[in-house]
């Protein structure tokens, strides 16, 4: 754990009981540890019951831990000086509907401690930065799906937090309003914010966050920035050829006579597409070497990236089945996916 | 607080926005609409009511008798009644039933209050040996054709009870007419207006502690159901919980956001009661304003359960389940403590204490009498209850009325009450009873009718007061040979020529407020009739009016005679101390001239149950209806307030033959004190308490004390309103009859630790819960 950290984990556990006495357990969260810089765009990622909302609601206070540690803006997790410096977005957050946006950004802004006479002063601009200037005096049961995550980013900003909890910040927005809900992300890291954001739209995290951390079943099964994933996933360089089948065989050979791992794109032994699975320019060098001894054109070499989305699948995928072995040699608890039966990619 | 304002503030916010509260406003602006026009106006006294019945079937008999005479008034108003009345009189027996009897005085009644519209009522020929009041007479001196025709009515119901005075009350003058808009509802009704305002804050305590405490209350938990439920929806509970509050504070904002938008709306209904009752009625009740803390109170009481049950199953349906059921368990609770009361524990408790020479007796509220066995320390049973007129211990009346111990004739005096109704109550019987005959009580003849009070004379007399006037028993009260059989049923015989004979002078107007007092020093009675107090002295056998003076107060009182002293407890709680000597300032100048010993109210409003004197004259104890007892010292003309054992559980109180007091508490416990400003205790009498009473004591009493009572906060409201921690009959205002004593501040603790206990509880699990 780190001290300046904005976020720090270390070892964070929260299990679950329900039922008669209390007897049937859900592990949520086994042991999670991590941190988030100052002045970052952190991301958390997982599939549904993950225990992505869990960590979110134990930084809150909202939820007890079981065990482990957990501090935000170096207090205690759901101290209340903390809750003081963070802005908080909930995933389906439901503002009282008799509540104009004036009049929600007033009481929440009461809730935080604000006077009311700042908060009317900072309350149209705020407004304004989230596209709902016109609608302030509108009462939220008039709102879209969109226009109400809007409000609510404008309620979780409004006390210029230190920190900022974004859960499903974009869910209901329109395309135009993620470009503005990201344009909003970056205006508040220049401004020295940190933001926990919490997304199932990868690719929006993709195009925001320095970080990311991967939940899975209660585990963290991965944090680093974006890069590291996506080049620490499986990947390689695909050459393109041109070339007779047999010239292409036998560099083909050379390289296996060099013990350089190789793949045809597809089955077809006469499809001229061939990928290298290192990036190590070495390999490289010498993969270029044997195709040009044996005549083979190179119309193309592609140093193959993943996207956030497929080394994040790759990764779940990988290890869902080391988890579940682990699991069925040495527990008996439920995860939290297992009772939520979820999907990848299903809004959680 | 910041937070928190904001939260209460924006449970109004909600309120207005879901037009809950709008719809409540109006409702409550249209019931306070269609009570507004209601009023009265001041009238003269014309309709004859129930009330004005003093003996109804004799009354009616004796217009049956006099079918023959119509140039008398039974007669002619006899002759004027219609043909079905008279046909039903005729056939009514003593066996008919109370309803057709009820119903038959009925029709009777209206028919005569419709002969009083009629100019021509009265026939001076018919009316000749009637002699009308002064009243009637100034009427008369103006000229009958000359009046106004309320006047003529008023008229017609004077010359009327002129000719019945010993079948119907006289009316005072005033009366009340209520009305609707500019339309009478009903008869007139013959109160004054101070007894309005009396009367008009026991149905105003009624209607609010039901109309709001009911009604208003369960409205209030139906709309308010649904408030911590939503505010724990998830979504909404997160955003509240992100931000920097304490979770009991913000449950507790809730809650008393949810108190507020209930007091608002009980504020506008009782404000906007005050000022109708206060314009329309002039009765300005304090009272009534300080309702709305107690409505309030009594909502928080339920909306506590409702909100537990909120925070554990976050449904408000569920919520409102729970706090119908709670008050049903309340309410079941409740009963069976009052059904335990009422139905084993309140008729053992002590009416009267007689000490009888060297035995002390008592009487139990059913009527039972005990003696005291000193050796075994207990309660020797002499007798039982003679049930009659209704169930043992739920009668309202005192099963003996002024039991004494006769010391020159050495036997126990009193008049067993007849039980029954109060216009149909069976004949009440004088009864004596002699230690030679193991205190067994012996019926002697009828007691006469009226009577009121008993008076102890030291000279063995056995006198009645009463509104028919003042009697004594002539005659051996119970005959040495007289006791014969019938039908094989033992007898009690009669005296001989056993009678009661008139002996006071009969130029007082015996009627009510009655209240009569015989000094056991000197022999002299105090009498209060109506408006007049008057002392009355023997001569020759009658008593004669020493001397009277007039007042203006219509209260029931009781009276006590010491010395040169009496002094009266009116139904307001007053004690008013006389000087029963000095004529010319009658009520002015006490003896030792230290000033007008007027001692206002010990006890607020509390109504006096009963006064005792002490033989020397010297104290008098007042016994209110809340059990608490005040003593007066003649010669120190002082009031004190005694710490005695039981203070507020105080059932009767007499004083020895040597002036000791004793006080009666729990079910048989008598205290004897030192006469003396200490009181210090002399003896206890106290039996060991049996199962019942052990587990009534152990058990259910406690359990009832710590239990909530949101149901009794009725009895605050009334106390509110009534400034009484009593609550009367309803068939009479006698003094002596027994009223149950409400509790006001047990409740008020219990409830308030409940609802402490359960916020706490909500509190602690709202904190401790994962969101």
């Amino acid at each position: 754990m780190h001290e300046s950290s904005a976020v720090s984990v270390s070892d964070l556990k929260k299990t679950y009981h329900s039922g008669l006495f209390r007897r049937r357990k859900v592990e949520a969260l086994q042991g999670v540890s991590f941190d988030v810089e100052p002045g970052e765009i952190f991301g958390l990622l997982g599939p549904n019951g993950a225990g992505k909302t869990t960590l979110i609601k134990v930084l809150l206070g909202l939820v007890k831990r079981s065990s482990g540690q957990a501090r935000v803006l170096n207090l205690p997790a759901g101290n209340r000086n903390s809750r003081m410096r963070i802005g908080y977005l909930p995933e389906n957050h439901r503002i009282p509907r008799h509540l104009t946006g004036n009049t929600a950004l007033e009481y929440y802004g009461q809730l935080s401690h604000m006077p009311l006479r700042e908060i009317r002063t900072k309350r149209g601009e705020l407004l304004d930065s989230v596209g709902l200037s016109k609608w302030g005096n509108a009462t939220v049961a008039s709102y879209s799906k969109g226009m109400l995550q809007r409000l609510g980013l404008a309620q979780a900003m409004l006390h210029d937090p230190d920190l900022l909890i974004l859960d499903e910040p974009t869910d209901g927005v329109d395309p135009v309003g993620r470009a503005g809900i990201r344009d909003t992300l970056f205006w508040l890291k220049d401004r020295g914010k940190t933001v926990f954001l919490n997304s199932h739209l990868l690719q929006e995290l993709e195009l925001v966050c320095d970080r990311v951390a991967i939940l899975q079943k209660g585990l963290l099964r991965h944090v680093g920035p974006i890069q590291d994933l996506t080049q620490a996933a499986l990947s390689g360089v695909t050459f393109q050829l041109t070339a007779e089948p047999d010239d292409v065989q036998a560099a083909l050979n050379l390289l296996d006579q060099a013990g350089i791992t190789w793949r045809r794109d597809s089955e077809d032994a006469s499809e001229n597409t061939i990928i290298v699975d290192s990036t190590e320019q070495l390999i490289i060098d010498r993969v270029v070497d044997s195709f040009r001894r044996k005549n083979v054109s190179i119309s193309a070499i592609i140093r193959k990236r993943l996207t956030l989305e497929e080394a994040f699948l790759q990764l779940v995928d990988r290890n869902s089945d080391e988890i579940d072995d682990v699991r069925r040699g040495g527990s008996s608890n439920q995860s939290a996916s297992d009772h939520n039966h979820a999907k990848i990619g299903d809004p959680s | 607080m910041r937070p928190y304002f904001a939260v209460i503030r924006d449970s109004f916010r909600e309120a207005f926005a879901t037009r809950v509260l709008w719809i409540m406003l109006i409702l409550t602006s249209v019931l306070l609409g269609l009570l507004a026009p209601l009023g009265f106006e001041r009238a003269l006294a014309v309709s004859l009511q129930f009330s004005d019945f003093r003996n109804p079937q004799a009354f009616l008999k004796d217009l049956r008798d006099n079918v023959d005479s119509p140039d008398k008034p039974a007669g002619y108003v006899w002759s004027r009644l219609s043909d079905e009345a008279r046909s039903e009189i005729e056939t009514m027996t003593p066996d008919t039933d109370r309803r057709r009897r009820m119903g038959v005085l009925g029709r009777a009644r209206n028919e005569i209050n419709r002969l009083f519209n009629e100019p021509e009522f009265y026939k001076e020929s018919i009316w000749k040996n009637v002699r009308l009041g002064a009243e009637a007479n100034s009427l008369l001196d103006r000229d009958l054709a000359l009046i106004t025709k309320d006047e003529r009515r008023r008229f017609n119901r004077l010359a009327f009870e002129a000719a019945f005075p010993e079948h119907i009350e006289s009316s005072g003058r005033d009366a009340i007419q209520f009305v609707y808009l500019w339309y009478p509802l009903g008869d007139e009704l013959p109160i004054l207006e101070s007894q309005l305002h009396q009367i008009g804050e026991s149905v105003l305590s009624f209607l609010v502690s039901r109309l709001v405490g009911n009604i208003g209350v369960f409205i209030a938990l139906l709309v308010t159901a649904s408030i911590v439920p939503q505010m724990l929806d998830s979504g909404a509970i997160d955003l509240l919980l992100s931000k920097p509050v304490s979770r009991p504070l913000l449950f507790l904002s809730k809650f008393f956001g949810g108190c507020a938008f209930i007091f608002l709306n009980a504020t506008f209904l009782i404000v906007g009661l005050w000022l109708i009752v206060g314009w329309r009625f002039g009765i300005w009740s304090e009272g009534l304003l300080w309702t709305i803390p107690v409505f309030v109170f009594v909502f928080a009481i339920y909306y506590s359960v409702s909100t537990l049950a909120a925070v554990i199953w976050r449904n408000a349906v569920i919520s409102i389940v729970v706090s119908i059921l709670f008050w049903a368990i309340c309410f079941t609770v409740g009963v069976a403590k009052s059904g335990l009361d009422t139905a084993f524990l309140n008729g053992r408790r002590t009416a009267a204490i007689i000490p009888a020479g060297e035995t002390l007796i008592r009487l139990n509220q059913t009527g039972s009498g005990y003696e005291w066995d000193a050796d075994n320390r207990e309660w020797r049973e002499l007798f039982e209850q003679r049930r009659r007129g209704g169930p043992p211990g739920v009668s309202q009346q005192a099963p003996w009325l002024g039991a004494y111990y006769d010391t020159s004739n050495q036997r126990l005096v009193g008049i067993r009450s007849g039980g029954g109704s109060r216009w149909f109550r069976g004949s009440s019987k004088l009864v004596v009873a002699t230690s030679d005959k193991d205190w067994k009580p012996q019926e002697s003849i009828d007691a006469p009718d009226g009577a009121r009070e008993l008076l102890p004379a030291s000279n063995g007399d056995i006198l009645v007061a009463g509104t028919d006037g003042l009697f004594r028993l002539e005659g051996a009260a119970i005959g040495p040979t007289s006791a014969f059989k019938l039908f094989g049923m033992s007898l009690p015989g009669l005296g001989e020529s056993a009678r009661f004979v008139r002996v006071d002078d009969e130029t007082l107007e015996w009627k009510r407020p009655f209240a009569a007092a015989i000094d056991p020093v000197s022999g002299r009675i105090v009498i209060n009739a109506g408006d007049t107090c008057a002392i009355l002295k023997e001569a020759d056998g009658k008593y004669v009016v020493e001397r009277s003076f007039q007042h203006d107060s219509t209260d029931e009182l009781l009276a006590g005679f010491m010395n040169d002293v009496f002094l009266t407890a009116n139904q307001s709680g007053f004690i008013h101390v006389f000087n029963a000597s000095n004529t010319g300032q009658f009520a002015q100048q006490p003896p030792t001239g230290k000033g007008l010993v007027d001692l206002q109210q010990p006890f607020g409003n509390n109504e006096p149950r009963s006064i005792a004197v002490s033989p020397d004259g010297r104290w008098a104890a007042v016994l209110y209806h809340h059990r608490k007892v005040c003593i007066y010292d003649s010669h120190e003309f002082s009031l004190l307030t005694p710490s005695l054992i039981g203070q507020g559980d105080i059932s009767a109180v007499a004083f020895d033959a040597d002036s000791s007091l004793l006080a009666a508490d729990r079910f048989g416990r008598i205290t004897r004190y030192s006469p003396g400003e200490s009181f210090a205790i002399k003896e206890s009498m106290e039996p060991q308490p049996d199962f019942v009473e052990t587990l009534y004591t152990r058990f259910i009493d406690p359990v009832h004390t710590v239990f909530p009572k949101p149901g009794e906060m009725e009895n605050v409201v009334s106390w509110l309103m009534t400034r009484q921690q009593t609550i009367g009959p309803e068939d009479t205002n006698e003094l002596s009859a027994s009223r149950e004593v409400i509790s006001i501040q047990e409740p008020l603790w219990s409830n308030l630790a409940f609802l402490a206990a359960m916020l706490t509880i909500t509190s602690v699990l709202i904190s401790r819960r994962d969101f």
